[in-house]
């Protein structure tokens, strides 16, 4: 769950000022509030003890206490449902603590017709703001994030972690109807699409730092022109099934509609808006289950269609599907021995929905190539997994088979993590201080949120980052301290962590007008 | 004279084609009508837009939808034995996702059948929210409908539906049966557990455990409040609030065949369990894990109370069940156990014969009695047929667990008088295989001296009442738990008639009633009750016995 995921902190407990103990205490609040928060789960674990030390749970007022834990080593992990979770690690331990966290944000809304009713079986996400190119739907969907109508067509998006979000909605014989059911129930004068809120060609971007709740997002489905598309698939064996998605060249990752073939391959999508769509088909299908489960060795078919009127005879030829090669390799200027393993595991996730679970894994290392099977036509965001904690996915790579196969094998690019070295400035006593550091792609980041505080001479450090683009900001620190440790991406300074090397910068402290 | 032939040729091929066309027409069944109406159960009002099927999903499938009134007419229908089947929608408008009924009738050739009418049960719902000590909203914790019933000889608490908090702790639980109590439990949802678990040595240093609690805050069934739903009720603000206790630890050792072993093992409070829950059955998934070769478990966050510990191993590959299975009961009082142990036990090994309680008869009967067994809280099962008399075996034999029996296939003029397993009496009893003393095992006996009861229900008016549903109550009883398996029910035809089947000897009351007779603690005791509000009547040996009843209330 998205709470799970960690705000890690590096208490520096001598630049501080908390007093060393063998009891632990502390108190836990909301981030954007100060609030105490109650029944926060809390985890405490001693380094070198297999069991924990202590599992706890933050009374009324927020507090938790263990008496008697004894000196060493521990790292404390606390979660709440609809909150960003927090790690603490300390040296030793400490009385006094303060850990805020951060609760997650929610959109809530309905979706109706032109005559304000509510339209039945829409699919509704929450997309995050994409770096550069079209919306996607998160590739992990974590509860919360995506969500159906209820039968008064409304719709609550929750556990959003601190980012940008669309809100987009899937309607008629959407990816989410067709695999959850294996059909679906197009309405007439509404038929089947996608629509961001409030425009597809201008989205809205919700902002969530902390506990912000936006009600009334509301969708109204009134499409333009309405048309029938149809025509046959060049079957490969008889009587086999396959799945067909139409998806838009700006919304490529949710499909506008999805159909199955009769056992004579002929199929038909009912009530789709004009416009330009890439058709894609996928098969066998031999079940469904969120999306159509296929055979092994499937077929794919990819090409283009242009809706501007009822379409028949529409002839879709498929082949099978393809085998590529990957291979782990370092990045240039990486050290040859560094942080990175010899092997890990290579993710496929497909950025084109076909209706269909194309997404692939295989193993991946750097000696030999690796081939991974059963690649459909479509481009595919390279993951790597099992790098361990000091290595990373050099950059953001596409694999793009939407034109065709890739003979050459595909490097797999890692890197040893980035990191911080900074100085804050204009501080007459930067211990007064905390520096936040959020990444700015929430899904893609572990740890979304990290905090430190600066030493005496106003040095701070982040270790382990994965590569991308982080927002920085530095806040008052303290128990007494009102301030936020996730405040408004406005106020935050925008910067972008290259794998290896360490990025150096000044960061100014804060006015007082400014806390 | 040419155009005399000429026109009595004509007539003659007139009357030729005539004759010929009515004996086409007599050949064609004569097409009749179905028409009634749909009314909500427990006496509501006309539902409209109910879909309403004759023979649906065949070729010769009819279809009309009820009007504002709820009458339908389905015309140009073909004579015989037709399935009407009512659909009504749900909630939500959507067609066909409502309460659903359906209902034998025969129609003559040409016949215009009125009155075939339809009380569809209109389900209810329930929602609520879960809160800690603190008042906070618990996420993610699983919320159950728990019903209690009579069977197998023992009042059994079974879950009957089930839902989920969402991230405001807030839960619904859809399509809850109007009519019957039912209570509301709060546990911790299904999770996999490590096989080790890394909770605090020290109990002081723990997370308190969630008991699952009963709405509104009781630990036990007996302590919760049963809530009965009217039809399409919406019951509201059954808030639970959950309570912990101090968590414990059970440690122990989980025994393949051949000593301690990597196996897949389960736990979960004796009650409410799995298994069948009115018309049906409901299966929970239970927490579990998978232990390490040395066989060791460690399960923490364990309220007080009594589990079973279980331990199964599955035939690589194989799509059945479990190939080997044992179980454990524990109990966990105020501190850790440790020193538990579960070994596997293999499939055992069960025959029985089919025998009568007197001479064969003759000529031999050529039917073949379907016995079938389904654990009574897992979804392991098995069947066999057997000639009567004859001996049969379960094929691959059964796990050691608790079964209920179920026959089938009995014919018309014979009665199971017992059963027993290892020379014990068994009817209306769990079989417990594996209980049975040496080579003793299950032994049905047949009676041929039994007899039946036709009933014919007819209202104030003398007019048949269809679908009326006919009870037949021992006399007498050693407990209600036996009362309640020993109750036989059956439905009245259009023609407001309905015949039991073969029952043994003895005093038996009859009564009819439009309401629903289920295997709750509740409709037991009205039944027990009402036997004096029926009509009392003796089954002598291979004896006959019509009686007329009116419908009554259980109230």
């Amino acid at each position: 769950m998205r709470y799970r995921r960690l705000l890690f902190l590096t208490l520096f407990l001598g630049a501080s000022g908390v007093a060393f103990a063998a009891n632990l205490d502390g108190r836990i609040v909301e981030d954007h509030t100060g609030n105490p928060l109650a029944s926060v789960e809390v985890r405490v674990y001693k380094t070198g003890q297999r069991t924990l030390a202590a599992h706890l749970e933050t009374d009324s007022s927020g507090r938790f206490r263990a008496p008697g834990l004894g000196d060493g080593e521990y790292r404390i992990e606390a979660t709440k449902a609809n909150f960003v979770g927090a790690t603490v690690r300390l040296a030793s331990l400490a009385g006094g603590l303060l850990i805020r966290l951060v609760r997650c944000g929610v959109i809530t809304g309905q979706v109706v017709d032109a005559q304000g009713q509510p339209i039945l079986g829409v699919a509704v996400y929450a997309m995050p703001k994409p770096l550069n190119g079209p919306l996607m739907p998160f590739s992990a969907p974590a509860a919360g994030s995506f969500t159906r109508v209820d039968e008064r067509g409304q719709y609550r998006l929750f556990g959003l972690p601190p980012g940008e979000y669309a809100v987009v909605a899937a309607y008629g014989a959407s990816t989410s109807m067709f695999g959850s059911s294996g059909g679906a129930e197009v309405r007439s004068g509404i038929g089947s699409g996608v629509q961001v809120y409030p425009s597809n060609l201008r989205p809205q971007f919700f902002a969530v730092t902390g506990g912000e709740l936006y009600r009334n997002i509301d969708f109204s489905i009134v499409p333009a022109g309405l048309h029938n598309l149809s025509g046959k698939v060049e079957l490969p064996d008889p009587k086999t099934r396959y799945w067909l998605a139409l998806t838009t060249a700006d919304q490529p990752g949710l499909a506008t509609a999805v159909t199955e073939t009769k056992p004579d391959g002929s199929f038909r999508f009912e009530s789709i808006p004009a416009g330009a769509y890439t058709l894609t088909a996928s098969g066998p299908v031999r079940g469904y289950g969120g999306k159509a489960v296929l055979g092994p060795e499937p077929y794919f078919g990819r090409s283009r269609v242009s809706v501007a009127a009822d379409l028949e005879g529409v002839a879709v030829s498929v082949q099978k599907a393809r085998t590529v090669s990957f291979v782990l390799r370092s990045a240039p200027g990486q050290q040859a021995e560094g942080a990175c393993p010899a092997n890990a595991q290579v993710t496929l996730t497909a950025l084109d929905d076909f209706a269909a679970r194309i997404d692939r894994t295989g193993e991946v290392n750097s000696v030999k190539e690796q081939a991974i099977a059963d690649l459909a036509p479509a481009r595919y965001q390279i993951g790597v997994n099992r790098l361990g904690e000091s290595c990373y996915l050099a950059s953001d790579t596409v694999l793009d088979l939407s034109a065709g196969g890739k003979d050459a094998p595909v490097p797999v690019l890692v890197a040893a993590a980035g990191s911080i070295r900074g100085k804050l400035t204009g501080a007459a006593n930067a211990q007064e201080f905390a520096v936040a550091l959020i990444a700015a792609d929430a899904e893609s980041s572990a740890q979304p949120v990290q905090v430190v505080f600066p030493d005496a001479g106003g040095k701070f450090t982040f270790g382990g980052l994965r590569p991308g683009r982080y927002r920085i900001v530095t806040q008052p620190a303290g128990e007494a301290s009102k301030a936020r440790w996730v405040t408004d991406p406005s106020r935050m300074i925008e910067i972008q962590i290259v794998a290896g090397a360490p990025t150096e910068m000044e960061l100014p402290a804060p006015q007082r007008s400014q806390q | 004279m040419k155009l005399l032939t000429a026109l009595v040729l004509c007539a003659a091929a007139v009357a030729a084609q005539d004759k010929a066309q009515d004996k086409n027409q007599d050949a064609a069944p004569k097409l009749g009508s179905i028409a009634g109406a749909v009314t909500a159960g427990g006496g509501g009002p006309p539902m409209k837009d109910v879909e309403i099927y004759v023979n649906r999903n065949t070729p010769q499938a009819k279809m009309a939808v009820t009007d504002q009134q709820g009458r339908y007419v389905i015309r140009d229908v073909a004579p015989g034995q037709l399935r009407i089947s009512a659909n009504a929608p749900d909630a939500s408008g959507r067609a066909g996702f409502g309460p659903n009924a359906n209902r034998l009738v025969t129609l003559a050739p040409g016949q215009e059948l009125t009155g075939v009418d339809f009380r569809l049960v209109i389900q209810g719902r329930i929602s609520g929210k879960v809160v800690d000590q603190n008042n906070e909203p618990v996420v993610g914790i699983a919320v159950f409908l728990v019903a209690r019933e009579y069977s197998h000889g023992a009042l059994r608490a079974v879950f009957a539906g089930a839902g989920n908090t969402d991230d405001q702790g807030a839960y619904r639980l859809e399509r809850v049966p109007p009519g019957r109590a039912y209570t509301v439990l709060a546990t911790r949802a299904r999770r996999g557990l490590p096989a080790i678990s890394d909770s605090p040595l020290d109990p002081e240093l723990r997370l308190p455990a969630v008991v699952p609690t009963y709405y509104p805050n009781a630990r036990s069934i007996d302590g919760a409040e049963a809530l009965v739903l009217r039809p399409g009720e919406h019951r509201e603000g059954i808030d639970i609030h959950l309570t912990r206790s101090a968590a414990f630890c059970l440690d122990g050792v989980l025994e393949g065949t051949s000593g301690p072993a990597a196996l897949r093992f389960n736990i979960a409070e004796t009650q409410p369990a799995s298994g069948a829950s009115g018309e049906g059955a409901f299966y929970t998934a239970t927490p579990g894990g998978t232990s390490g070769p040395d066989g060791k478990v460690r399960i923490c966050d364990l309220h007080p109370g009594e589990y079973e510990l279980s331990v199964s191993e599955f035939t690589p590959g194989g799509m059945g069940g479990a190939a080997q299975f044992g179980a454990t009961i524990v109990t966990i009082g105020d501190r850790d156990v440790a020193g538990a142990r579960v070994g596997l036990r293999p499939r055992i090994p069960v025959s029985g014969e089919v025998v009568f309680d007197g001479p064969a008869p003759e000529p031999p009967l050529t039917a073949k009695l379907r016995l079938s067994v389904q654990a009574i809280t897992r979804t392991e099962r098995g069947s066999t047929q057997a000639d009567i008399p004859s001996e049969f075996t379960f094929e691959g034999g059964l796990l050691m667990d608790a079964y209920g029996l179920d026959i089938g296939g009995v014919p018309a003029g014979v009665y199971i008088k017992d059963v027993t397993y290892g020379d014990r009496g068994m009817m209306y009893q769990p079989l417990r295989v594996g209980s049975a003393m040496g080579n003793a095992g299950l032994r049905v006996i047949l009676g041929r001296d039994g007899g039946t009861i036709g009933t014919q229900v007819a209202d104030k008016d003398g007019n048949p009442v269809a679908d009326c549903t006919v009870v037949i109550l021992p006399a007498t009883s050693p407990n209600e738990a036996v009362f309640a398996a020993a109750v036989k029910t059956g439905k009245t035809n259009q023609a407001g008639a309905w015949s039991s089947p073969t029952l043994a000897p003895g005093k038996y009351f009859v009564l009819a009633t439009s309401g629903t007779v289920d295997r709750s603690p509740e409709t037991t005791g009205k039944l027990w009750k009402a036997r004096n509000r029926g009509e009392e009547v003796e089954i002598a040996p291979l004896g006959k016995v019509s009686v007329t009843l009116s419908p009554k209330s259980l109230d």
